[in-house]
């Protein structure tokens, strides 16, 4: 348990530039904190590490930053005596993991943060009193190889841009490879199952045409550049477009990985729509056209809209598009 | 083929003449074991179980069913086969083995006892039906021939009936020891045959397509008959004028009077092989074809890519030889239709099909046809 006091300390006396505790991301929104401390104060004390001559922060950045915002010259703190840097690291991923459920880039910094201290084995036996939630050591080893892949996956994580789960896959690949897929990632949003989709189709691609990911993100609609390098997928993009651009590039991607099947199903929709059925009548064809039954299904509310639809079905037999979508 | 770094072999398994002659032919002295833990735990400890599994062979008995049916599935049309369950596991190395997958753990095991194998197929020869009965399901067949005595005994038991078949399945040459066997036709050599790249990329340790062919001449010359099995065929660019060449190949070196049937089926694979295929074998891109989900929960190609290969190699077997029993494994309506004509849709006439072949070719009773 670790020994702290209560302590009123001079802003500038705490050090924001060292960040080796620190747990939550650059890229937290805290407007809404600063402005309430602007408000009312700091409700909860940050917790910081007795220094040589400075305070280092433990936990409670972004409210010392809102404090200093709101121009406070002193400020309560929990404060931890010199040198207690194993009890430093503990308290911080401790006091934000049971106050909410850590991002996955937080849980990530968390988990190297305690690796410089103690081992995974360790870590993972402690896991539900520190994390508030189990950890395997093989899964904290494959944090801490994620937290080592080159530096844009943290930010990535830390945006919602790429997972846990899409970062354990990159763990493996070589570098030129994963470059690709971190600037892959940098400019589409997509869910976590999507992305894992587009990691297996692209890299099967890249297998089979044996080229590069980042030759195909060239040849993708993602390729085509905006002058300033960006591409379509450059930074000035809302999320809204960065997910249009991310189904757009798993389109493509399906397209090409394949492409007998994407032909098949694009022509039988464009068959199915010449069918002109109304609204009542849906055709459904075999899936992937594996299977050889097809499927009509008729809605009505009447007597006499049951009788114009089965006349409209009577109609279908006759029609070319019809028998060439059921003979194909 | 069979050259194990540990032998395991049950305590209690009687010196029979087929155990001595077993021993006679391995290097390592066998250790006895009372029962197969100390084996499922030495290959479950490796960091590749399907790869070292291959290296360590367990004599034992079988203690469940010596002779199963096929499992087939309900969608897709099955041939009605009967397997002789007396091994398990290959030492050889296919990508596409669906046994790196099937067993938990993967375990090269030799089922002894040809004591067992007289219980179980007398009934079967006085049966009164056709049977079809395999001994390559779970094993290659003949990775067994150099250093064991049952291929042979197998082949002289079938001989001495007509109501049942014998087919010995194998990516090998090792027949060997069996060409001058009284046979009675009632044995059919048969081979797995791919294009010589897949053969060179795909299956470590197995027969060149050379070798395979040269195999079965020798066999159709000593009186045997012979089968052929395309399955796994693969796509691939220009896969489909190398399938035709290995078809033009195989009646260069046999006649069709001498083939008793020949499959065909696409690769299918269930979907946890993948990530197998792609750890075990990195440059591999066999897993990367335009798979759906069939209807079995498989993974198969595209339908209509499917068919076309089928239709080349159909008009191929027209041309060349027909009236061999060119069949498919697993495959629907739709695709026999449209590559063949006609479906063998009622219950077990696949299996009369195939029948009808064997009592033609290999002398069967064809009354019970």
């Amino acid at each position: 348990m670790p020994v702290m006091t209560f302590t009123d300390i001079p802003v500038s006396e705490v050090d924001l530039s060292d960040t080796g505790f620190r747990i939550t991301g650059p890229h937290h929104d805290s407007e809404h904190l600063k402005s309430s401390i602007s408000q009312y104060g700091i409700m909860v004390p940050p917790l910081v590490l007795r220094g040589q001559d400075k305070y280092i922060v433990v936990s409670g950045f972004r409210r010392i930053e809102g404090a200093r915002h709101a121009g406070l010259s002193r400020i309560t703190c929990r404060v931890m005596p010199a040198g207690e840097t194993l009890d430093a690291a503990m308290a911080a991923v401790t006091e934000n993991s049971f106050s909410r459920e850590l991002t996955p880039a937080e849980l990530i910094r968390a988990t190297v943060l305690l690796l410089r201290f103690m081992d995974a084995q360790s870590i993972a036996e402690n896991a539900t009193s520190i994390f508030n939630m189990p950890l395997n050591s093989g899964y904290i080893n494959t944090l801490a190889r994620i937290h080592a892949l080159p530096d844009p996956v943290l930010d990535l994580l830390d945006q919602g841009q790429i997972s846990i789960k899409a970062c354990k896959h990159l763990v493996s690949m070589n570098a030129e490879t994963r470059a690709g897929f971190l600037h892959l990632f940098s400019q589409i949003k997509a869910s976590s199952g999507i992305q894992m989709e587009i990691i297996a189709w692209a890299k099967e691609i890249c297998a089979l045409e044996k080229i590069s990911v980042s030759k195909l993100i060239q040849e993708s609609p993602l390729g085509i550049t905006n002058g300033d390098g960006t591409g379509q997928g450059g930074s000035r993009l809302g999320h809204r477009d960065m997910g249009a651009l991310g189904k757009q590039f798993k389109a493509f991607l399906a397209q090409r990985r394949f492409p007998a099947l994407t032909a098949a199903k694009k022509q039988a929709r464009e068959q199915i729509k010449a069918l002109e059925l109304d609204s009542g009548l849906q055709l459904a064809v075999p899936e992937n056209f594996e299977g050889i039954i097809y499927a009509m299904q008729m809605e009505f509310k009447n007597m006499d809209e049951f009788k114009t639809r089965l006349n409209r079905l009577a109609e279908l037999a006759d029609l070319n598009d019809f028998k060439s979508l059921v003979d194909r | 083929m069979i050259n194990p770094i540990r032998v395991f072999m049950d305590k209690d398994l009687d010196q029979t003449p087929e155990i001595e002659y077993l021993i006679s032919k391995l290097k390592p002295t066998p250790e006895k074991v009372a029962d197969p833990r100390p084996v499922y735990d030495l290959i479950n400890q490796s960091d590749d179980p399907v790869g070292f599994a291959k290296k360590v062979l367990y004599i034992t008995r079988n203690k469940g069913a010596l002779i199963r049916q096929c499992p087939g599935t309900s969608y897709y049309t099955c041939c009605d086969y009967t397997i002789l369950h007396c091994g398990t596991y290959c030492t050889m190395d296919c990508s596409y083995c669906i046994l790196q997958a099937y067993f938990h753990p993967p375990v090269l095991q030799y089922f002894a006892g040809f004591d067992q194998y007289t219980a179980a197929l007398d009934p079967v020869f006085q049966g009164d039906h056709i049977v079809r009965i395999g001994t390559g399901e779970y094993t290659d067949s003949l990775i067994w021939e150099p250093v064991s005595l049952m291929p042979g005994f197998l082949v002289e038991k079938f001989a001495t009936q007509d109501r049942a078949i014998l087919e010995l399945k194998t990516k090998t040459v090792n027949i060997d020891s069996l060409l001058d066997l009284d046979h009675n036709r009632k044995t059919i050599l048969s081979w797995s045959l791919n294009t010589p790249e897949m053969i060179a990329s795909q299956e470590r340790g197995t027969a060149s397509l050379s070798a395979r062919l040269k195999a079965a001449a020798k066999a159709v010359s000593k009186g045997f008959r012979v089968a052929f099995h395309f399955d796994p065929i693969f796509l691939y660019p220009g896969c489909e004028g190398a399938y035709e060449k290995v078809v033009e190949a195989i009646f260069a070196h046999v006649s069709p009077e001498d083939v008793v049937w020949i499959s065909i089926g696409t690769f299918r694979f269930m979907p946890h092989l993948k990530s197998i295929i792609e750890a075990r074998f990195p440059d591999s891109t066999i897993p990367y074809g335009e798979f759906i989900t069939g209807l079995d929960n498989k993974m198969r190609y595209f339908k209509p890519l499917r068919i076309a290969m089928y239709q080349r190699l159909g008009a191929l077997f027209r041309q060349l030889a027909p009236g061999v029993a060119v069949y498919f494994c697993m495959e629907d309506e739709e695709v026999w239709m449209k590559t063949f004509g006609f479906f063998p849709g009622k219950p077990k006439a696949l299996a009369h099909m195939l029948d009808r072949a064997a009592a033609d070719r290999c002398g069967l009773d064809s009354r019970l046809v």
